[in-house]
């Protein structure tokens, strides 16, 4: 209604002007003109613009045309973040690169661009590039990682065959170093194991990451098991540094290793982690925690002797000595001569219950709770019988990952409060967490293992272990590895771990070396104290330089820490056993 | 004719005068965007730049190699724990006066020649200096233009240790 009524107004308005109708149309003419003059205009301007003024700007750079072509993987996901040790030092970066191919179907003149990439790349043999050029596939690699001055080269040649392909690779500079617990992915870039794996989708969002590792006592540790493994011709090893007062993880190694960056084409024995992935029963390295559980049931004085005379019979087991005093022993004569027998009476008195729990509270029952994924569930007997209560007591029946061991001892010695193992550095963690120890054993029975511990390196099975003026206590273990269900005595695992200084320890370095074979120098032994006692102290030694640790003089309390023990040790024996007791001779 | 009023032109004027104003600050605004783009991509080369020499750098300084080194061209090893007897922190800032000697005429005494040391000769040591730049053949704008840096390894570097161009070459390689 309302808009047929102006349009009603609106003719009478206009039939009320009596303009002349040839002037309104010479108007609208004018108008028309103007118009398309101002349209035309616009295309003269945007052609000057075009040809003229931009024209110019991208002349003097052809470069920048080339560049400007390259797509700009940059801006649709971040980058994978970088993963770096404690002190920054990488091991684990990505890097852009740039390989050059060739479609030779769409090779236009192969002579000719052969020619000229031979001229590019000097490294590459013009009979070799034109044989690929001619050839009737339709994907050849040319060259491989092309720097960003040779992709324009190649751009200028103006081949249509040539084409690049543009990735992000991941590069550990370090290589096979930290191989096990850092991890490697696949070509998706996605982790498939260690902290690239676990830690996935954080490095996947851009954001670095920085372990708890040192690579310095990496490469030391590393460098002293492999020579381990070479002097005793072992299959493998295992070995970790921790601070026993954080948890933290400042080396951690598994022999045999691989490359990273080749992971498809190592074999299955270098890829298994051994440090995390392997359950191993080891042995007399468990004396410290039936000690340690013992001291905590029956407050007794260390002058409290064990009947080790003659072998235990529980069923259809006998528990021997390796080296059997066939005597009366004393806490520290048991600790120190490793015997079997005194740990599994002392096993007895603290009981089926006590001993399995405390096990358990030390996480040495249950799968570790740890930042990198791959981890082993220990083997533990079910049901626990009595029996397996006393060859627990020397670790044997019980098998667990080389790095529970370690965090289980480092709990012990740091004075008796439980840590959790960690590889991904928590920087502002200091302050928080002091509330929240959790005390697993007192702090008396802590000094008590502590100089147990030294009396072994001073006075018993691991002499090999000492470092002048470093007070290293450890203790050793061998044990015999499960062959088809039965016990192999030529197939064992050796290993120690050493803790230092003793009378304050900070670094527990633990060592294990699978199935060495006994050598001429060391008179057909491959236990514990001859195959990785000496490698540990090489590791204490190097690390007491690279961490600037200062020894202690020779006159000073904490170098005599331990020696009150020695009153409880008997004078007969004069010469300690060369090895330690071996477990599973135990069962027939 | 009233559209050629003396005003409709000075609009036109105006309307003209503003459509050129205004192309020439979207000229400038155009050319101020592609040399920021420019820049960009310059910065994210060097970026990228900087993150192949960060590798590189740490290549060459994994703690095998240098441990390799060492063995090879310096006559140093490790302290061991008789040799250390204290913490650099325990010494003193400057020179304790008890052992400042006092100063003497130069007319009653001898005058003091400046001591002039003789460079320790360098033992024989073939692979010293090592031929750094053998190998770059017909790349002698390396450290001019765009090229990532990629060092020729050391003449002594064994199998053990790749060169840092091999592990790069190698990441083609995996699946």
């Amino acid at each position: 209604m309302i808009f047929s009524q102006r349009l009603r107004r609106n003719t009478v308005k206009i039939e009320g002007e009596r303009s002349s109708a040839l002037d309104l149309a010479r108007g609208r003419l004018a108008l028309m003109s103007g118009f398309f003059i101002l349209v035309y205009m616009v295309f003269a301007v945007r052609a000057f613009d075009l040809a003229i003024i931009q024209g110019r700007a991208i002349a003097p750079d052809n470069g920048q045309i080339a560049e400007n072509n390259i797509p700009n993987i940059n801006g649709e996901t971040p980058r994978r973040a970088d993963i770096t040790d404690r002190n920054g030092a990488l091991l684990a970066t990505t890097l852009k690169t740039a390989s050059l191919y060739a479609d030779p179907h769409l090779v236009a003149d192969a002579d000719a661009a052969a020619k000229k990439l031979v001229k590019i790349f000097p490294d590459l043999k013009y009979g070799d590039v034109l044989q690929k050029l001619q050839s009737h596939k339709r994907f050849v690699w040319l060259q491989r990682n092309v720097s960003p001055d040779q992709q324009y080269q190649v751009l200028q040649i103006g081949e249509p065959g040539l084409e690049f392909e543009e990735g992000y690779k991941r590069f550990y500079p370090q290589g096979a170093l930290t191989a096990h617990l850092l991890g490697y992915g696949n070509v998706d870039a996605q982790g498939l194991a260690g902290i690239e794996r676990s830690f996935n989708k954080h490095l996947s969002a851009g954001h670095d990451l920085k372990l708890t590792l040192d690579i310095r006592l990496q490469h030391v540790l590393r460098r002293e098991m492999l020579k381990a493994v070479g002097e005793f011709e072992a299959i493998g090893a295992a070995g970790a540094i921790m601070d026993v007062t954080t948890g933290e993880i400042l080396a951690g190694v598994s022999l045999p290793d691989f490359n990273p960056h080749d992971p498809g084409h190592a074999d299955k024995d270098a890829i298994f982690n051994r440090l995390t992935l392997g359950a191993y029963e080891l042995g007399s390295v468990f004396k410290i925690f039936s000690t340690a559980a013992f001291f905590e049931v029956h407050d007794v004085p260390m002058s409290t002797t064990f009947d080790a005379s003659e072998p235990i019979k529980i069923g259809r087991h006998t528990i021997h000595d390796y080296h059997a005093k066939e005597r009366i022993l004393t806490i520290p004569e048991v600790f120190m001569y490793s015997s079997n027998i005194g740990s599994a009476l002392m096993g007895r008195a603290v009981g089926t219950d006590a001993l399995r729990s405390f096990y358990h509270d030390l996480g040495l029952l249950d799968p570790l709770d740890f930042e990198v994924r791959e981890v082993a569930r220990p083997l533990v007997p079910h049901p626990w019988r009595e029996v397996n209560t006393l060859t627990a007591s020397y670790g044997h029946g019980v098998s667990t990952t080389p790095l529970q061991l370690v965090t289980a001892v480092s709990s012990i010695v740091n004075g008796g409060y439980l840590v959790k193992p960690s590889l991904v550095l928590d920087e502002q963690s200091d302050e928080e967490e002091s509330g929240e120890d959790i005390r697993i054993v007192s702090a008396k029975t802590a000094q008590r293992i502590r100089q147990l511990l030294r009396l072994v390196v001073t006075d018993g099975t691991a002499k090999k272990a000492e470092v002048k003026g470093y007070r290293v206590g450890g203790k050793t273990g061998t044990a015999e590895k499960i062959v088809d269900g039965r016990y192999d005595s030529k197939k064992k695992i050796s290993s120690f771990v050493g803790v230092f200084p003793m009378d304050e320890p900070r670094y527990a370095v633990f060592i294990m070396v699978d199935e060495p074979k006994g050598q001429k120098h060391t008179w057909n032994y491959a236990t514990g104290g001859w195959v990785a006692a000496p490698a540990v102290a090489r590791v204490v030694a190097s690390m007491a330089s690279i961490l600037g640790i200062s020894p202690a003089g020779d006159n000073t309390p904490e170098n005599h820490f331990g020696e009150s023990l020695k009153q409880f040790v008997s004078t007969v024996s004069t010469s300690p056993p060369l090895g330690e007791g071996i477990e599973g001779r135990g069962r027939e | 004719m009233k559209l050629l009023k003396p005003r409709t032109f000075v609009i036109f004027a105006l309307a003209g005068l503003a459509g050129a104003i205004l192309l020439h600050t979207s000229q400038n605004v155009q050319h101020a965007q592609e040399r920021l783009e420019a820049l960009e991509q310059s910065v994210q080369r060097e970026e990228e730049k900087i993150r192949m020499l960060k590798a590189e750098w740490e290549t060459l300084n994994r703690p095998e190699r240098l441990e390799r080194l060492a063995n090879e061209f310096l006559d140093l090893v490790p302290p061991s724990p008789d040799q250390m007897t204290g913490k650099e922190v325990h010494l003193p800032e400057s020179v304790p006066s008890e052992f400042v000697l006092p100063e003497v005429e130069s007319a009653s005494s001898p005058v003091l020649q400046p001591v002039v040391l003789q460079p320790p000769k360098p033992q024989v040591k073939p692979n010293f200096p090592p031929p750094l730049r053998e190998g770059v053949r017909g790349r002698v704008s390396e450290f001019s233009s765009n090229t990532p840096a990629t060092s020729t390894p050391l003449k002594g570097e064994g199998d053990s240790v790749k060169a840092f161009e091999d592990l790069i070459n190698e990441l083609g390689d995996a699946p």
